[in-house]
């Protein structure tokens, strides 16, 4: 059976959209790896801001995505599918308690200014780029503050852009939830940013 | 962001206004350069291990070579029992199976058809020694020792009859 995979996009959007017929799973899945290894990543680098331990859980996440595609039924996105994946490896890896030491630890000492010194230059003047690069230094400060499921969804919307009911099927929570968890994410940045301002 | 309804919806109580909208667009960018920037030094082989149709799990290795020793072994204790101690076999097999004992007890009961014709041929080469040669008979010694042979050889079973049969042939009458 011949694989048969369609790509649409939606107004310069990454939203991918697979119709994939049965047959050459390790094709299809390799075409997964390459469509969204650098998305989960991403997400995880910026979940966990360790990059070695996201390297681990992305290729831990289309391992598990290759082991389990023939159990993919296609009522998700592709993207959906392997963010719940992703995020259940997130969560495994927050809950072990020998993890737990070395994340604090690590968390301690992260350097957030190399993350922050990667603003597009789109400012005018070196001060209104400084000015941009402490706001992102805030918003990473708020990130840091939020629960880790506030953290998961937070990074959902706005770094990953996904759709509520996205996020609502990636992370296992109604839809409700999630707008909860928003709601929370955003009033602790924009307190965050007054307190700062 | 391309659909801001739902952060609306999400933030009721803190409607994000331009800064934080152009704020959150500046988190992302961020993310996504220092990302982008992280994914070239990283070095990720392809995760996906050579799918082969029938793995050789551990499992299946040790049940295959299982299977393999049974089957080589079977025959081999059989071949040597039967080798060393054949009636032991033999024995073994009778008493393993109640049909074939069964059986056995049965044959054993019953005179074993090659005694039976060992005899016959015994006996007869006794009377063809004692006898004359085929050629130096006359006709009519020749009939009386076939009639002899075959008178002696009655069926048990017709017994009664021949004792009711005189000797001359006629029938004798017993309702007297």
């Amino acid at each position: 059976m011949a694989t048969q995979i369609i790509v649409t996009e939606k107004s310069q959007r990454p939203q991918q959209k697979f119709v994939a017929v049965r047959g050459h799973e390790d094709a299809e899945v390799a075409e997964l790896v390459r469509e969204f290894r650098p998305q989960i990543f991403r997400f995880l680098l910026a979940s966990l801001r360790d990059r070695d331990v996201a390297e681990t859980l992305t290729q831990e996440c289309f391992l598990r995505a290759w082991r389990n595609w023939s159990s993919f039924r296609g009522e998700a996105s592709p993207r959906t599918w392997l963010m719940q994946i992703a995020v259940n490896l997130l969560r495994d890896n927050w809950r072990s308690r020998r993890v737990q030491f070395w994340r604090h630890a690590r968390t301690a000492s992260v350097d957030l200014d190399e993350a922050c010194e990667w603003l597009p230059s789109q400012e005018s003047s070196p001060e209104q780029r400084a000015s941009a690069v402490q706001q992102v230094r805030l918003v990473w400060a708020a990130v840091e503050d939020l629960s880790e499921r506030q953290r998961t969804v937070f990074l959902l919307r706005f770094v990953e852009e996904m759709e509520l009911r996205e996020i609502a099927a990636a992370t296992g929570l109604n839809e409700g939830t999630v707008k909860s968890h928003l709601s929370r994410a955003l009033a602790g940045v924009r307190a965050k940013m007054g307190g700062k301002r | 962001m391309n659909d801001n309804k739902p952060i609306r919806e999400a933030g009721a109580e803190h409607l994000p206004d331009e800064q934080l909208d152009s704020l959150l667009a500046n988190f992302r960018s961020t993310v996504h350069s220092w990302s982008a920037q992280e994914y070239a030094r990283a070095d990720m082989p392809m995760p996906l291990p050579k799918r082969t149709r029938f793995p050789l799990t551990p499992l299946r290795l040790v049940t295959g070579l299982a299977m393999v020793a049974v089957l080589v072994a079977v025959p081999w204790v059989n071949h040597l029992n039967s080798a060393n101690n054949p009636p032991l076999a033999h024995h073994m097999y009778v008493t393993n199976n109640p049909q074939v004992a069964t059986t056995a007890q049965v044959e054993a009961q019953a005179p074993a058809p090659e005694q039976e014709t060992a005899v016959t041929s015994r006996n007869l080469s006794r009377s063809f020694l004692t006898a004359k040669p085929v050629a130096s008979m006359n006709d009519e010694e020749l009939m009386a020792a076939v009639d002899e042979d075959v008178s002696q050889r009655s069926p048990d079973a017709m017994s009664p009859l021949v004792e009711l049969m005189s000797s001359d042939g006629s029938a004798t009458s017993t309702q007297n």
